[in-house]
């Protein structure tokens, strides 16, 4: 079979498919991961690289305790790993594969991670930093296997033949390319879809709100990282107010939003910026009442849409710096034009339990993250829905008396 | 009133004289698709222009080429629709619908024609198609290609197609060909690629040459398979002389969203605009327009199309405007360069894993 | 609660000079202390005092001398 093995160095499947699984939380995992973190944040090479530091300070050991806890407190004690997870990285965020990988260490499975990218520069130096740590872990390094290659039907089939449990990644074509791909019976699937994103805000709150400069930071962040291309990251803006609220809060909201982008130099690439504007040229094409209120184009894009709209416009949208904004009445007039797609809302002035009360009972489908500016790419173990925790792990049951 | 374009020659006019006929066409274009094809009007409304004319041939909203490929864009009733020109996309799979009306091939026809015979003259020549005839046979889905062709036979007579089914040169039909022509004027039309990968590279492998010394080859199609294998303009005249002795080499950029007014290269090796159209190079970010020797994305301009809103597309490639009336091969209008296609950023989206295999 | 300890952690995560290090120095006036410096800093913090921040205080530590009160209040709960 013809794939490149790029972790650890001298990985071999026959190793990690004889290794057996350990308990959740082994000492030999949650050192492993402590050294990776560290190395992850002292290495002065990511500082590029943000959303590298941010993984590392994802499984600083702080935060495995904390994961630890939940884990137990969830019923942990009657669980245990799955055996071999066969994880198959999504190409539009590139550290994603690290998550899904390092969780399912953690609970005690051994993997195998098909990842689409290799020349990534990010990606280089995380593959380099991982390597590293592997030679003083020997036993944990027998334990997964971070492979590349094109996706050839031999090489998934024999993986996914061979695994306990499968996780996908990827748009709607690439899961169902692999989902026709057998696992065992008895085996264990999750998919994690493309999605869509949205961020809300109360214009009343913002306009009143002083710290205008570290929203938009926020905002940036959560858009940017990845091009727009995460899942997570926003792409329709949602407003909530009085239209002349909202029009105050758009203008000094994008105002500050374009400081931040030139002060962080960011730039999008030229394909993205004409995939931006085919967009936006799709969506006014097809709904007479789209505005577009500022065309000089200044490293962003917008379009209003009106919340009517019978335009699918999430799958028209292809990241890159392109905002759909749409003007709300309220949370619950928010609720009826969500859909299956949407993953995460991002928000700003609001209370949870506004969210709990009039938002969450009226959704139409979709949604399973709210979470403040600035979180929107922050990675968690409930994602998309799925407590990975848990699907990482099976169940045994004992029962008290056995006599 | 556009029947009076075909009174000048068509690299005959300078901008002070094309200026303000082409404004005037592209507006009458630009009412009646604001009229008749709502999408179209639908974008200017959304940019807020629904009320004001464009200024100047620089103010028109540019559609995206890539738009045909996602919409069904037309300005003319269905059962006026005379055939459904497609092309496949380079970018995905989807293919671009351009649908014709009788006035508007009658104008790509009239257009091409007149450029064409701008270079070689008005009488048909003994034509050799650097293609094979299949490409032609399924006249129900016109393809880019097919097209291209068709529109090309016209100038020439004695019609010869050089390849087989599989591409392979009809080596007797070809010798037969140059024995017969070779004193004379003969047109050779074909792919830029195909000419170099079935023909020249085919011919240079096995040590063979053909003798056109008066041949004159118009081809067109895209540069990038050949700029993988360091093949340049140049590289390619070099060897086309070599294996044909044909001296006269012309390249012509244009695209199956604006057949017939085409931009043919000229002797300098610069593409040149006409009176049917214009270009204007604009900024990757912003889309104001470049400066004189600046890189950027290229806007194309057409008088032709009337039956679909394509009188103004941006296109995906980058070009540099070199100037305006003084090139050195004596043509008026601008002249420029195509530098190929916007380089896609190394693709971390849109997040199908897939998407690099097709 | 060792002062000169957190300092070290300062000067370390963040790359800057021990001068530098005032009760007022604050989150995103230099730019070293950024979203990322911030990550490498809390790192850095819990790790040399064995201590584990909520995600509250990690917000909240927006200064050197903020940073002083929660590390304390976690050290003696230790």
């Amino acid at each position: 079979m013809d794939y490149t093995t790029l972790c650890p160095q001298q990985g071999k499947l026959e190793v990690v498919n004889g290794a057996q699984p350990l308990s959740p939380f082994h000492t030999d995992i949650l050192a492993f991961i402590d050294d990776l973190s560290q190395e992850i944040i002292k290495e002065e090479e990511f500082r590029r690289f943000p959303e590298i530091i941010a993984a590392g300070y994802w499984l600083r050991k702080s935060a495995i305790q904390r994961l630890k806890h939940i884990f137990i407190d969830r019923g942990g004690k009657q669980r245990v790993a799955r055996g071999l997870v066969f994880h198959l990285a999504p190409s539009n965020v590139d550290t994603i594969f690290m998550y899904s990988l390092f969780l399912s260490l953690l609970v005690g499975n051994t993997n195998i991670v098909r990842i689409s990218f290799k020349s990534n520069k990010n990606i280089q130096g995380l593959l380099a930093v991982i390597n590293r740590v592997c030679a003083n872990h020997i036993s944990v390094s027998h334990r997964f296997l971070i492979v590349n290659y094109e996706h050839d039907d031999t090489i998934n089939g024999y993986f996914s033949e061979i695994c306990a449990m499968r996780v996908i990644w990827g748009g709607h074509e690439t899961i169902n390319r692999i989902r026709s791909i057998q696992i065992p019976p008895s085996a264990h699937e999750i998919t994690f879809a493309d999605k869509f994103s949205i961020a809300l805000i109360n214009a009343e709150n913002y306009l009143a709100y002083n710290k205008k400069e570290d929203i938009a930071i926020r905002f940036f962040n959560d858009a940017f990282w990845f091009d727009q291309l995460a899942c997570s990251s926003p792409r329709l803006i949602g407003w909530i107010g009085t239209s002349e609220q909202i029009t105050t809060a758009k203008e000094k909201f994008w105002s500050s939003i374009s400081a931040v982008i030139a002060q962080k130099e960011y730039e999008s690439s030229p394909s993205g910026n004409m995939d931006t504007y085919v967009a936006l040229c799709q969506y006014a094409a097809l709904d007479k009442n789209t505005t577009i209120p500022d065309s000089h184009f200044p490293s962003i894009k917008r379009i209003t849409i009106p919340k009517t709209t019978e335009l699918s416009f999430r799958d028209i949208h292809c990241g890159q710096g392109l905002f759909i904004e749409m003007n709300f009445d309220d949370l619950k007039d928010v609720a009826h034009i969500t859909q299956s797609k949407d993953q995460t809302i991002t928000a700003f002035g609001f209370s949870s339990e506004a969210m709990k009360k009039q938002l969450i009972p009226y959704l139409k489908g979709g949604v399973n993250r709210i979470v403040g500016f600035g979180n929107a790419l922050t990675f968690s173990h409930d994602w998309d829905g799925y407590d990975l925790l848990n699907e990482f792990t099976r169940i045994i049951t004992v029962e008290d008396a056995l006599y | 009133m556009i029947e009076e374009y075909f009174l000048h020659r068509p690299f005959s006019l300078t901008a002070s004289e094309k200026g303000k006929q082409f404004l005037d066409r592209l507006i009458v274009l630009h009412r009646h698709h604001s009229e008749r094809c709502s999408e179209y009007r639908n974008i200017y409304k959304a940019f807020g222009r629904q009320k004001t004319l464009p200024r100047d041939d620089t103010d028109f909203i540019p559609l995206p080429v890539r738009l045909f490929k996602t919409l069904t864009l037309k300005s003319v009733n269905p059962e006026d629709v005379q055939k459904t020109l497609t092309s496949s996309g380079t970018t995905s799979q989807n293919v671009s619908h351009i649908y014709l009306d009788k006035e508007t091939s009658r104008l790509q026809t009239k257009v091409l024609a007149h450029i064409i015979n701008d270079y070689i003259g008005t009488k048909r020549l003994p034509m050799l198609i650097i293609d094979t005839e299949d490409v032609i046979k399924d006249r129900q889905l016109f393809s880019a290609r097919g097209g291209g062709i068709l529109g090309f036979s016209t100038f020439g007579r004695n019609h010869l197609y050089l390849f087989d089914s599989e591409m392979n040169i009809k080596v007797n039909e070809l010798k037969g060909f140059c024995d017969r022509f070779k004193e004379q004027p003969v047109l050779l039309f074909g792919f830029t690629f195909l000419i170099w990968k079935y023909f020249v590279e085919v011919l240079k492998a096995n040590n063979q040459s053909v003798s056109l010394p008066h041949g004159i080859l118009i081809h067109s199609g895209g540069w990038k398979k050949l700029k993988d294998d360091a093949v340049d303009n140049e590289t390619f005249k070099t060897a086309i002389r070599g294996t044909t002795g044909i001296q006269s080499v012309y390249n012509f950029y244009g695209m199956v969203e604006q057949l017939g007014s085409i931009f043919m290269e000229c002797e300098r090796g610069f593409f040149h605009t006409c009176l049917f159209n214009n270009i204007v190079i604009r900024n990757w970010k912003t889309l104001k327009v470049c400066q004189k020797g600046e890189e950027g994305i290229i806007e194309v301009q057409s008088v032709i199309p009337w039956s679909y809103p394509g009188h103004v597309l941006i296109t995906e490639d980058l070009g540099v405007l070199i100037g305006e009336d003084n090139c050195e091969c004596g043509r008026k209008g601008k002249y420029f360069v195509v530098n190929g296609r916007i380089p896609v950023a190394e693709l971390r989206g849109c997040s199908d894993t897939f998407q690099h295999t097709g | 609660m060792d002062e000169h300890k957190l300092r070290r952690a300062f000067v370390d995560a963040l790359d800057i000079e021990d001068d530098n290090v005032v009760d007022s120095l604050e989150y995103g006036t230099v730019k070293e202390w950024d979203s990322i410096g911030h990550m490498k800093l809390i790192s850095e913090i819990e790790l040399n005092f064995d201590i584990m921040i909520d995600t509250d205080d990690v917000i909240a530590m927006n200064t050197f001398g903020r940073a002083k009160d929660i590390v304390k209040k976690y050290s003696d709960e230790n």
